[in-house]
C-alpha cells in the first residue's frame, strides 16, 4: 500500500514538474525545403563558345528546432540536405551521397538582463553567451553574412560575447579552426577539404599526400599536378575563390542607433595558416602542391558603415549607406596586404517605387605591384551586391585588380509581390595587362520577381544577362579562363525559379488577452 | 506603586497620543497614484525620480498597473488617490460607456498633449502608407477579403477609442463595420504578433515597437488627426478632491515642474532612459527615446516623420495643462456622434463637475504659470470639416460622418 502511495506521489510530482517545465519553456520546429531550378549560360563566368546552356534544380532541406527556457536559455539546431536532382543517379540506392549535414547548433545563455527582475543585475543591461555552430550576420551582410542565397549558407563554429547597454550593441566573437582530433599535430591547420587521390605530374593517379593541398591547373583534379596550378579542392572553402578555411578569427562589432542614423564600426582579424609550396614523390613522379607548417598569416579588416532615413515613403523617402573599409597586414599566402573597399548609394521610395544610384570599389592589385592591393569581402553575402549572376567574390573567385561598380536599382513592392530590376556597371579598380589600361568589364541586367503565396510560401524568379567585354574579363578574371585557347561568349544570361516553404511547426493563433 | 502605575499609563497614553499624532499628518502627506506602462506616464515618473514630489512635501506610492480598467476602479474605490489617466475616461465612466454610469471622478491638469498613433499589421503593408487616410477604405476591403478586421483600443470612450472611430470616419469606414476590442496598451505588440487584430491605437511606445519588431507600422500619429489633442490627464478620486485639496495642490505643483523640466529637449533622453526601466515602461530605450524626441520610425520600409513642434507635449508654456470643459464636452459630442450614448442635456454641468478648471488656475497662479483662455471657444481638429463649438455642439454632432 505504502509503495503504491510512493509510485502515485512520485508520478504525480514527475508530471506536475513535466507540465511546469512546458510551461517555463519554449519549443519550435521550422521546416524548409527549397528548390531552385536554373537555366545557366554563363553564370560565375563567361561560358565557352559553342557550349551548352546547363539547367539544374537544386534543393535545400532544413529542419530547425528551438529551445527557450525562461529566456534564459536558447538552443537551436538545424540540419540541413543540400543536393541537386538526380545526384544519387538512382532512386532506389540505400546511399545518398551523405550530403546531409549540421547548419547551425548553438546554444545562448543570458549572463545579465535588465528586463528581467528576477535576475541578478549586471554591470550591462543585457549580456549573452553563444556558443557552437552559428551564422554571424551584420550589417547587410556585406563582410559578415549567413550566404542565405546559396542553398548550403555559411555558418562559422565560433563563440561569442553580445552585450547591449544603452543603446549600444557590443558583439565580441572568435573562431579557432582544427580539422582533425589527433593530438599530435600541435596547432597545425591543414584543410581537410582536399580529394583522396590526384594525378601527379605524370598523370599516374596517386593518394594526396598527407597534410598537403595538391595543385593542378585550374584547381581541377582532372588535370596534371603542377607547380603554377591552383589548390585543388573538393569544395571552396568559402566564396571568392578562398581556398584556405582561416585558422583563427576574432571580430568586434559596435553598433548605435542615432535618431534614424545607425552607424557600426567592425574590427575583425583572421588568420591564416602558413604554408610552403612544395612537392612530394609520388608513383613515380612529383606532386606538387602546399604543405603546412607553423605559423600563422594574420589579417586586419577594419571600418565603419552608416546607414541613415530621411522622410517617409507617403512624401519621398531617402535612405542612404556610406560605408569604408580597410585590410592590412598579410594575405593567406604571406604577402604584405593593402587594401580598401567604399560604398556610397542612395535610395530614393515614393509610395510603392523605390530607385537610387550607388558606387562601390574595391581595390586590386596592378599588374607590376609588390603588395597584395585587393580587398576581400571576407564572409557575407556577395550574390547580394556586385551583380546576380555571381561573376565577382563568388565561388568563381575574384577580379587581381579589384572591382567598380555603379549601379542603378529599381524596385516595385505591394504587399505579396515585388519585382527589381538592377543594372550594373563593372570596371576594374586597377589598370589590368591587357587593352591599354581598359578598366571597362561589361553590363550585367537582373531583374527579380518574388510573390508571396502564403504566409510560408514565397516563388521567385529571376533573369539575369551579362554583357561583358571578354578580352578585359578574361584577364581581369585569368584564374577562371584556364585555357586561353578556349573563346568565350560576350553575354552571358541565367533564369531562375526558386520556391521556398518554410512552415512553422508549432505555429498556432493563441487566445487574445482582453481586458474585462 | 499604585502612583507609579498610574505615571506609566499616563506615559504609555501619551507616547500612543504621539504616534497616531504622526501616524495621522504622515498620512495626509501619503498620495497613491497609479500609471500605466507608457511614455507618456513620464511626469510622474520624473516628478519622483527628480524628488519633486518630496520636495513639495508629498510622499508618493507610485504603482505600475495593469489596465486602464484597473485604474478606474482603484480610483472609484479609493485603493488610488489619482492617476494618469486618458483624458475623456471621466467623461465615459459618468455616461456610462466605460464604467457605471454616473460614477464621478475628476481631472485637476492635464498631462500631456500628442504622442499616440494608429498601428496597421503587416496585412496592410504595402496597401496603405504613412497618413494615407484616403487609400484606407481600400485597404481594410481587400485585407477583409481573406480574414475579419478588427481594431483594438485601449478602453471604451477612452481617448485611443475616439481616435481610432475619428481616422476610421474620415476614412470613409463605419466603426460599426470592424470589430474593436479593448486590449490594455502593454499587451498591443503581443497581440497584434498573434493576428488577434489588424490595427490599434495606443500610446508610445506601443505604436514603435511594434514597427521595430517588423509586426505592424505607423500609418497615422495621433497629432496629424488632432494637432496638441489632450492626451493623459491627473484624474483623481472625487473623495480625494474634496478632502485633501491642499495635497492634491502639492501633487499637481510637483507634476507641473516636472512637466517643464521634460518640455527641455535637452532632458528627454535623459527622460527615456529612466522610463525604459523595467520598474516603468520597461520597453527598448531606443524606441522610447525616437519617438519621445519626436522621430517617429514608421516601420514596413515606410522610412521616418519627424515632427517639429507636435511630438508629444507636457508644458508647453502652459499651454497643455490647462484642463478644458471644451474637450470635455467634445469627447462627450464624440460619444453621441458615434451612437455610443445619446448627448447628456446637462453636459456643461458634467464639464463643470468633472473639469477642476479653477483648482488648475488658483496652483498656475500661485506659480507665476499663464492660463490659456480658450476653453470654451470653437475649434477644429485636423480630419473634421465641420468646426466644433462647445456651446452648441448639436450642429456638429448632426453634421459629423459616424
Amino acid at each position: 500500500m505504502r509503495k503504491k502511495t510512493t509510485f502515485i506521489t512520485t508520478s504525480f510530482l514527475i508530471v506536475m514538474l513535466g507540465i511546469s517545465s512546458i510551461v517555463m519553456a519554449q519549443f519550435s520546429l521550422v521546416g524548409q525545403v527549397r528548390t531552385r531550378t536554373e537555366l545557366r549560360d554563363g553564370v560565375g563566368k563567361l561560358a565557352t563558345k559553342g557550349g551548352y546552356v546547363s539547367s539544374l534544380t537544386t534543393q535545400r532541406t532544413r529542419l530547425s528546432f528551438g529551445y527557450l527556457y525562461d529566456n534564459r536559455v536558447n538552443f537551436n539546431v538545424a540540419i540541413q540536405d543540400v543536393r541537386t536532382w538526380g545526384q544519387d543517379a538512382s532512386t532506389i540506392t540505400p546511399a545518398d551521397g551523405a550530403k546531409l549535414g549540421l547548419h547551425e547548433a548553438w546554444a545562448e545563455i543570458t549572463l545579465f538582463n535588465i528586463n528581467d527582475t528576477t535576475m541578478k543585475k549586471g554591470f550591462l543591461e543585457k549580456l549573452f553567451f553563444k556558443i557552437g555552430r552559428q551564422e554571424l550576420l551584420y550589417d547587410d551582410a556585406r563582410l559578415l553574412g549567413n550566404l542565405d542565397w546559396a542553398q548550403q549558407g555559411r555558418r562559422h563554429d565560433a563563440l561569442l560575447l553580445k552585450a547591449l547597454h544603452r543603446g549600444y550593441q557590443i558583439d565580441l566573437g572568435a573562431a579557432f579552426n582544427q580539422n582533425s582530433d589527433a593530438i599530435t599535430t600541435g596547432t597545425v591547420y591543414t584543410p581537410g577539404n582536399v580529394p583522396a587521390y590526384v594525378l601527379n605530374d605524370i598523370g599516374v593517379l596517386v593518394p594526396t599526400p598527407a597534410s598537403f593541398i595538391p595543385t593542378a591547373a585550374g584547381g581541377s583534379a582532372s588535370n596534371v599536378s603542377s607547380a603554377a596550378g591552383t589548390p585543388v579542392l573538393i569544395n571552396p572553402a568559402g566564396t571568392n575563390g578562398m581556398n584556405q578555411l582561416y585558422k583563427s578569427l576574432q571580430f568586434l562589432y559596435l553598433s548605435k542607433k542615432f535618431g534614424q542614423t545607425k552607424v557600426s564600426a567592425l574590427m575583425l582579424t583572421d588568420y591564416f595558416a602558413k604554408y610552403t609550396s612544395t612537392s612530394v614523390a609520388a608513383g613515380g613522379g612529383l606532386v606538387y602542391g602546399r604543405k603546412f607548417t607553423k605559423g600563422i598569416n594574420q589579417r586586419f579588416t577594419y571600418g565603419a558603415m552608416a546607414v541613415g532615413t530621411i522622410g517617409n515613403a507617403s512624401g519621398l523617402k531617402k535612405t542612404w549607406t556610406i560605408a569604408g573599409y580597410a585590410q592590412a597586414g598579410k594575405n593567406k599566402d604571406g604577402k604584405k596586404l593593402e587594401a580598401y573597399h567604399g560604398v556610397v548609394n542612395v535610395m530614393l521610395q515614393k509610395g510603392k517605387f523605390s530607385f537610387g544610384p550607388g558606387y562601390e570599389y574595391l581595390s586590386g592589385t596592378g599588374p607590376t605591384a609588390v603588395k597584395d592591393g585587393s580587398f576581400d569581402p571576407l564572409y557575407g553575402t556577395p550574390h547580394k551586391f556586385w551583380g546576380y549572376m555571381d561573376y565577382f567574390y563568388v565561388g568563381t573567385g575574384s577580379p587581381k585588380a579589384g572591382l567598380q561598380d555603379a549601379y542603378l536599382k529599381t524596385k516595385y513592392a505591394t504587399k505579396n509581390f515585388f519585382a527589381t530590376l538592377d543594372a550594373h556597371y563593372f570596371g576594374t579598380a586597377q589598370k589590368t595587362s591587357v587593352g591599354a589600361g581598359n578598366k571597362d568589364l561589361g553590363w550585367e541586367l537582373d531583374l527579380l520577381a518574388n510573390y508571396t503565396l502564403n504566409k510560408f510560401t514565397t516563388l521567385e524568379f529571376g533573369y539575369s544577362n551579362m554583357f561583358a567585354n571578354k578580352t578585359q574579363m578574361k584577364a581581369a578574371m585569368a584564374a577562371n579562363y584556364p585555357n586561353a585557347a578556349t573563346t568565350y561568349n560576350s553575354t552571358g544570361s541565367w533564369a531562375y525559379l526558386m520556391i521556398s516553404i518554410k512552415p512553422d511547426f508549432f505555429f498556432a493563433k493563441p487566445v487574445a488577452i482582453k481586458q474585462p | 506603586m499604585k502612583h507609579l502605575h498610574i505615571k506609566s499609563k499616563l506615559f504609555i497614553v501619551t507616547v500612543l497620543f504621539i504616534l497616531v499624532a504622526h501616524s495621522f499628518s504622515y498620512a495626509q502627506r501619503t498620495v497613491k497614484l497609479g500609471f500605466i506602462a507608457l511614455t507618456d506616464c513620464a511626469p510622474l515618473v520624473i516628478a519622483k525620480e527628480l524628488g519633486l514630489f518630496k520636495k513639495y512635501g508629498i510622499d508618493i506610492q507610485l504603482t505600475k498597473e495593469a489596465s486602464w480598467a484597473v485604474v478606474r476602479d482603484k480610483i472609484l474605490n479609493g485603493e488610488l488617490d489619482g492617476a494618469h489617466c486618458l483624458f475623456s475616461m471621466p467623461f465615459s465612466v459618468y455616461e456610462g460607456i466605460g464604467g457605471k454610469a454616473g460614477s464621478e471622478m475628476r481631472i485637476a491638469m492635464t498631462l500631456s498633449n500628442n504622442g499616440q498613433a494608429i498601428t496597421l499589421s503587416k496585412d496592410f503593408c504595402g496597401l496603405v502608407g504613412f497618413k494615407e487616410t484616403k487609400k484606407v477604405a481600400g485597404a481594410v476591403k481587400s485585407v477583409k477579403a481573406r480574414k475579419e478586421v478588427t481594431f483594438a483600443m485601449t478602453f471604451p470612450g477612452g481617448t485611443h477609442d475616439i481616435w481610432l472611430r475619428n481616422w476610421l470616419s474620415a476614412a470613409g469606414i463605419n466603426s460599426k463595420s470592424v470589430g474593436i476590442i479593448t486590449i490594455p496598451p502593454p499587451q498591443m505588440v503581443a497581440n497584434m504578433r498573434v493576428d488577434n487584430m489588424e490595427g490599434f491605437c495606443v500610446g508610445e511606445p506601443w505604436n514603435g515597437v511594434a514597427a521595430t519588431q517588423n509586426i505592424g507600422f505607423t500609418e497615422i500619429a495621433s497629432q496629424d488627426i488632432w494637432k496638441n489633442h489632450p492626451e493623459k490627464a491627473l484624474v483623481v478620486n472625487k473623495a480625494f478632491s474634496e478632502k485633501r485639496r491642499e495635497d492634491l495642490k502639492l501633487v499637481m505643483k510637483a507634476l507641473i515642474e516636472a512637466c517643464q523640466w521634460l518640455d527641455n529637449m535637452g532632458n528627454r533622453k535623459k527622460a527615456a532612459a529612466i522610463l525604459s526601466k523595467p520598474n516603468y515602461v520597461n520597453a527598448p530605450l531606443a524606441v522610447i527615446e525616437g519617438r519621445l524626441m519626436g522621430s517617429n520610425d514608421l516601420g514596413c520600409e515606410l522610412g521616418v516623420q519627424k515632427y517639429k513642434d507636435d511630438y508629444m507635449t507636457f508644458y508647453r508654456g502652459g499651454q497643455v495643462n490647462a484642463p478644458r470643459k471644451s474637450y470635455g464636452i467634445w469627447f462627450m459630442a464624440q460619444y453621441a456622434r458615434f451612437s455610443m450614448a445619446g448627448l447628456p442635456a446637462g453636459y456643461k454641468n458634467i464639464a463643470e463637475t468633472i473639469i477642476m478648471d479653477e483648482l488648475y488656475a488658483e496652483v498656475a497662479k500661485s506659480m507665476g504659470i499663464p492660463v490659456p483662455a480658450d476653453d470654451m471657444k470653437p475649434f477644429k481638429t485636423n480630419l473634421e470639416t465641420i468646426t466644433f463649438d462647445p456651446n452648441n455642439p448639436n450642429p456638429y454632432i448632426a453634421g459629423s460622418t459616424k
